[in-house]
């Protein structure tokens, strides 16, 4: 906190007129980007940063948010029991460092002192491959373990200042009065350490708040917190909501920092202090018990999906239907899915892999059969999407919905008319092209452009690497789930990308058009599977049974703008998507479609020209 | 009462007290002073328990207490610094003690109202030690330690931490409580006037031994070694020889400046070298030769430095060596006798003043 | 001096941390170590062995380059930083308590809000439709928007955002307990304001200053949000690439091998940081 002597001085030291420019300056780039994100909550638009009125929309969009709730029921609870834990600890620590002299204490030190500055990308690591390998399942327990690992080294730290600061003249006072040694610490020296104790405890609630490097490593499927929920908000598709959620956030700052201050100035903490606390603190205790009750009356579903891959409002009725709480937590690709649930992960109920991941993920025992007979719905499936060959039985898999990769173009920035994978690749359109962040559709597309099949053949990888290579200086970026908001403001002029997307833009403007490549596109078809331990097998049942109903699906359709093998629902489409070929493609399209399939031994190597990609 | 027997105390090769040996009785007031370093607070602090003797024996009224740790001893300490609990208010840390004891809660608040009352803390009970003055501060540590009625009070520089007036009143106030109480005071000090004005009896401490143990008085008028000669108040010091003894008054012939008598002085045998240490207000000076003084020697006056009672000269003897003579202000005022710089004077004393420390 | 009582119970009290330092921390890392010499199994896990494969592959010229990239950005961030942050702690050193006040309230809110809130609300405003462009393009200053995202501009921008209010505080801390004196003394005896500051400001700044490198340079190594979400296609860091070898590529022991690379790197900054700062080592931290 700001010293208490004001060094104001008549020698002109610390007035310069360039000095004074860069402190406001820097003060002004520090504390704007805060005011226009509180601002900007105030939004009525749908737009994240462009102003159309005030409205407190997106504030009442937050507060019905479920699944953000939970998120913050996390990170509090998290935070709690890791503080508490990280504070005895790390008393503890510094009261043995503190009081007792040891050979070894040196030893001791460092090892205490390193966690404090040790990236927390390698705390995150180190602490998955700990807790993978004594298959301690990701959740609650792991994060915890995670959090008071790294804040337990800040409260040492805190104490041990003030432990070596302190007055031992009070020890023996209170000695000479009479006071065993026990009672001397009980007495004087807990006391007095009790701000720092305070203090550090305070820090260690912090860091676990605000964490999320070691949580995003650490976390299971029921125990996101709230970084981890903004993280992938600003991840998998910016809404108004998150400058509603990061205002609270802010706001939530600024009440503990003026706390904190207040406490500071009257020296410890004063009795409107205790009653503010212990206030809040009831409050808090009274929001994990009532929400905890409710929690426990509902049956629970948890999906991990792409980002906006199934109706929001499909996923509302389901719940009120069937009073079902349901959250979704969103992967970047087939591999993370995979990464995560070998990581152990736990708690999903239900999963969506593309065909070949099905297979591995069936051949890695992570999945378990599903009971098709509960499935009333499963004869609205298209029969030539069931039992392929990933799945020969079928029962390990349903289909979910189909679709491919091509390209789309804004024709007010392109005039040429686009028909080969090779616009991706031409320098006139440098640093305005868009490619998914997705290992086989890039691998693909750049077999294809040299003219290759996708095979085992390590000279021709070794050659579309290359190629890949000299593409990326073209590249604006490698983007999944932003490609809809880059096209529409005109940030980019050609994106590769699914045909979902490619809906989505197409309906924003006349001015996209759909490309599907000459040398031909890749197929892909996304399966629903419930992992093995899932929690709550029968409802993820129930719910794959649900967005089977024709009714469903067609409703589904409309919004994720995939298509679903679900030939009844095509009645129930609006013509508007019937008809569309970037949903439902021409014979001659399908006639050139690949579908992906399992690499084996191979896929290591096309992971490593992934990687190389990525790198250069 | 307290009895120190042959103590000593070392840090490695680093003897910080050696061989101290006192006797203390009930109810004095002792002195400990001597100047920083010279182990007068480490014997406090072995009294206190706070440090362990490296031999030697301290008995508190025939018990062996020098292995006993700190909290089972009947002594208490007022610190330096005060040491006041900042997490306890006034009377939670004049309690302190009691509490610790287990005393009944009845009892306690009595007594805190009587210590509070006694120190002249009343209506101070609730405040912070945070919040007080140094002299609110001291008072509530000498409550905190004699609530507890100790056999022996240790103040370690109690006054040290006070403005000059406060630290004067303050004095008073001490010898008054001490008084009072009737509690055994044992007092480290490097400050000679605290010293001289509070105790009882005093022991000068010099390099970890005991240099002299008298009264204040003696301590003043008769010191026994060059080092208490010099350390208490303002003294000159002459080398000389003694050459002869006779009838009380012994000759002592100073190094080049001429010969000196005294009277009322350990007759050291004649032909013994000598400091012959004289204080500077026992010296006169005057123009004319001495009469009715038995000595007077020579000078000239090389500065003198007027500080309102007093004024001080320095006077150069013909040997060379340079002495220091305090006149009174009013006395000089009287006989209009003043001395300028450069002139020639005679320095004249009786022979009852000065005294002869051997070498 | 006496150093008071000691509790020699209370060495009993250093096995629970200690016990879970060792379980959470030591073991957890040795793990690594031990994978960094293992096979990887084809759709990920590990097969115990022993290679030093992923450790050539590390040394390979693109994998160091990536390292090198990271070094590069963490040490031109702090420089960068660092001029911003020295002069901001400098100022609000020698300010009147008021301005002082003002100034650090509008560095601690920053520095408590929430990290990914910050680098979102920093998007809003750099980003290729953000509030630069739109203003800038509103008033028809320019007619085609800013490269100022997704590109090593905007990867800077939010580094230095990030590590800005970590800085300064340290470097306030240590300048705000130079005695003014000092100062006055060096005037006093004909050094003029610029000897002064380089003689006597500026060695007082040194335990601050080092602080602040330590706590900007570590962190932002090992950073892989900022690069994720700001950066384009050219600023992959050594956080992005350990991360993608443990949640996509499953390639676990060459992730864990370009952790321990990592470690061995930032390792030299932490014997540093040992060396200042093993007596009073929370000294910067017990300012914030």
């Amino acid at each position: 906190m700001a010293g208490n002597i004001s060094r104001s001085n008549d020698l002109g030291i610390g007035k310069g007129l360039l000095l004074k420019l860069v402190t406001y300056a820097s003060v002004l780039f520090l504390v704007s980007p805060l005011v226009i994100l509180i601002v900007l909550s105030f939004n009525s638009g749908r737009t994240v940063s462009v102003w159309e009125g005030f409205s407190t929309h997106w504030y009442s969009v937050v507060f019905h948010d479920a699944d953000l709730w939970g998120a913050i029921r996390n990170t509090f609870l998290i935070a709690i029991v890791s503080t508490v834990v990280a504070t005895i600890l790390g008393t503890m620590a510094a009261l043995a460092l503190g009081k007792y002299k040891f050979k070894g204490r040196t030893l001791v030190y460092n090892v205490l002192y390193i966690p404090t500055i040790l990236p927390e990308i390698i705390f995150g690591v180190s602490l998955l491959a700990l807790f993978l390998l004594i298959r301690l399942p990701l959740g609650y327990i792991s994060i915890i373990c995670a959090h008071i690992t790294f804040s337990m080294s800040f409260v040492t730290l805190i104490v041990l200042a003030k432990l070596n600061n302190f007055d031992h003249r009070l020890e023996e006072a209170s000695l000479d009065l009479g006071a065993g040694r026990w009672q001397t610490f009980r007495y004087v020296v807990l006391p007095n350490l009790a701000p720092a104790i305070l203090s550090g405890a305070l820090f260690a609630f912090t860091l676990s708040i605000d964490d999320f490097i070691v949580t995003f490593f650490t976390a299971g499927a029921t125990s996101a917190t709230l970084p981890l929920k903004i993280y992938s908000l600003i991840k998998f598709g910016v809404t108004p909501a998150l400058n509603a959620v990061s205002t609270v956030l802010i706001v939530f700052t600024v009440t503990a920092l003026a706390l904190a201050n207040a406490m500071q100035r009257t020296g410890g903490i004063s009795k409107i202090l205790k009653w503010t606390l212990a206030g809040m603190g009831a409050i808090v205790l009274l929001f994990f018990v009532v929400t905890f009750f409710f929690r426990q009356e509902k049956k629970q579903l948890y999906l991990y999906n792409y980002a906006e891959y199934v109706s929001a409002e499909l996923i509302e009725e389901f719940e009120r239907r069937y009073d079902v709480e349901v959250s979704v937590n969103y992967f970047n690709d087939n591999e993370e899915l995979l990464s995560r649930l070998q990581m152990g992960v736990e708690g999903y109920d239900l999963i969506f892999p593309t065909a070949h991941m099905v297979g591995i993920l069936k051949a890695q025992g992570l999945i378990q059969p599903i009971d098709t007979s509960s499935l009333t719905n499963l004869p609205q499936v298209d029969p030539r999407f069931r039992r392929l060959d990933f799945d020969p039985s079928g029962s390990y898999s349903v289909p979910y919905a189909y679709g491919f990769i091509a390209m789309v173009y804004n024709q007010d920035q392109i005039k040429d008319s686009i028909t080969s994978w090779r616009a991706l690749w031409d320098e006139k359109y440098r640093s305005n092209i868009l490619m998914v962040d997705d290992m086989n559709d890039v691998l693909f597309t750049g077999y294809r452009y040299l003219g290759y099949e996708m095979d085992k053949d390590p000279r021709k990888l070794q050659e579309v690497t290359e190629a890949l290579i000299r593409q990326k200086p073209l590249l604006l970026k490698y983007e999944n789930n932003m490609t809809r908001d880059y096209m529409v403001a005109g940030d980019v002029w050609i994106a590769q990308t699914w045909n979902g997307f490619i809906q989505q833009i197409l309906s924003a403007g006349e001015r996209f058009k759909m490309v599907i490549p000459e040398e031909g596109v890749l197929f892909f078809m996304d399966n629903m599977c419930i992992p093995k331990n899932a929690p709550n097998k029968e409802t993820a049942e129930l719910f794959i049974n649900f967005l089977l109903e024709p009714r469903n699906a067609a409703r589904n359709m409309e919004i994720i703008a995939y298509a679903m093998p679900v030939p009844a629902a095509r009645d129930f489409l609006p013509d508007s998507i019937r008809n569309s070929q970037a949903i439902f493609p021409p014979d001659n399209v399908i006639e050139h479609m690949t579908l992906f399939r399992d690499m084996g031994e191979f896929n290591t190597l096309l992971e490593e020209a992934w990687t190389r990609i990525k790198v250069r | 009462m307290l009895d120190i027997i042959s103590l000593h105390k070392s840090y490695g090769q680093n003897h910080v007290v050696r061989d101290v040996n006192l006797q203390i009785a009930k109810g004095e007031f002792f002195c400990l002073l001597g100047p920083s370093g010279c182990g007068k607070t480490t014997i406090l602090r072995m009294i206190a328990g706070f440090e362990k003797a490296t031999s030697g024996t301290i008995m508190l009224d025939g018990a062996d207490i020098t292995h006993l740790p700190p909290n089972k001893r009947d002594v208490n300490t007022m610190f330096q610094n005060y040491a006041l609990f900042p997490n306890f208010n006034v009377a939670e840390n004049i309690a302190y003690g009691l509490k610790m004891k287990k005393t009944p809660r009845q009892e306690i608040a009595d007594r805190v109202d009587k210590v509070v009352r006694l120190a002249g803390l009343s209506g101070l009970e609730e405040r912070m030690p945070a919040q007080m003055s140094g002299g609110q501060q001291q008072r509530v540590a000498l409550a905190r330690a004699l609530i507890n009625e100790p056999r022996v009070l240790l103040l370690d520089e109690p006054l040290s931490a006070l403005d000059k007036k406060i630290a004067e009143q303050t004095r008073i106030e001490l010898a008054e409580l001490q008084r009072q109480v009737g509690i055994t005071f044992i007092f480290v000090t490097h400050n000679q006037t605290e010293a001289l004005a509070l105790a009882d009896r005093i022991a000068i401490m010099n390099n970890g031994v005991i240099e002299q143990c008298d009264t204040p008085r003696n301590i003043y008028e008769h010191p026994r070694t060059r080092f208490v000669a010099d350390f208490i108040g303002n003294m000159n010091m002459l080398q000389g020889r003694v050459t002869s003894v006779a009838q009380g008054v012994a000759t002592v012939d100073l190094e080049g400046a001429g010969q000196v008598i005294l009277s009322q002085c350990d007759k050291p045998a004649a032909g013994t070298s000598v400091l012959f240490c004289i204080r500077p207000e026992r010296m006169k000076l005057s123009l004319l030769e001495p009469k009715g003084y038995e000595n007077g020697l020579r000078a000239t006056v090389k500065s003198k430095l007027y500080v309102g009672d007093t004024t001080h000269y320095q006077v150069q003897l013909q040997c060379g060596a340079m002495i220091k003579v305090i006149e009174q202000n009013y006395l000089l005022q009287l006989s209009n006798e003043f001395y300028d710089i450069g002139e020639e004077v005679f320095i004249n004393w009786s022979q009852t003043s000065g005294e002869l420390v051997h070498v | 001096m006496f150093r008071s009582f000691k509790m020699r119970e209370f060495h009993l009290l250093l096995f629970p941390p200690g016990f879970w330092l060792l379980l959470f921390f030591v073991v957890p890392l040795v793990i690594v170590l031990v994978y960094s010499f293992a096979f990887k199994e084809t759709y990920g896990g590990v097969t115990p062995g022993f290679t030093l494969e992923h450790y050539r592959a590390i040394a390979e010229g693109m994998y160091l380059k990536i390292f090198l990239r990271s070094f590069g950005y963490a040490f031109l961030t702090t420089l960068f930083t660092l001029l911003l942050a020295f002069p901001i702690a400098y100022y609000m050193s020698f300010a009147s308590l008021r301005v002082k006040t003002i100034i650090m309230v509008m560095i601690m809110i920053p520095f408590w809000t929430n990290f990914l809130v910050r680098m979102y609300a920093l998007m809003t405003i750099v980003g290729e439709s953000g509030l630069i462009n739109q203003f800038l393009m509103g008033t028809g200053i320019i007619d085609q928007p800013l490269p100022l995202f997704n590109n090593t501009f905007s990867v800077f921008a939010g580094f230095i955002y990030w590590n800005l209010p970590f800085m300064v505080l340290p470097i306030f801390s240590s300048l705000d307990r130079l005695d003014t004196s000092l100062i006055e003394a060096s005037l006093d005896l004909g050094a003029s304001k610029m000897q002064t500051f380089l003689r006597v400001t500026l060695p007082y700044s040194v335990p601050g200053l080092i602080a602040a490198i330590i706590f900007a340079f570590v962190p932002t190594m090992g950073n892989f949000i900022i690069p994720e979400f700001m950066g384009g296609t050219d600023n992959y860091m050594i956080g992005n690439l350990i991360t993608s070898q443990f949640v996509q590529a499953r390639n676990w022991p060459f992730g864990s091998a370009l952790s321990m690379a990592m470690i061995f790197f930032v390792m030299i900054f932490i014997s540093l940081y040992l060396r200042f700062y093993k007596p009073s080592g929370s000294q910067s931290l017990q300012n914030i």
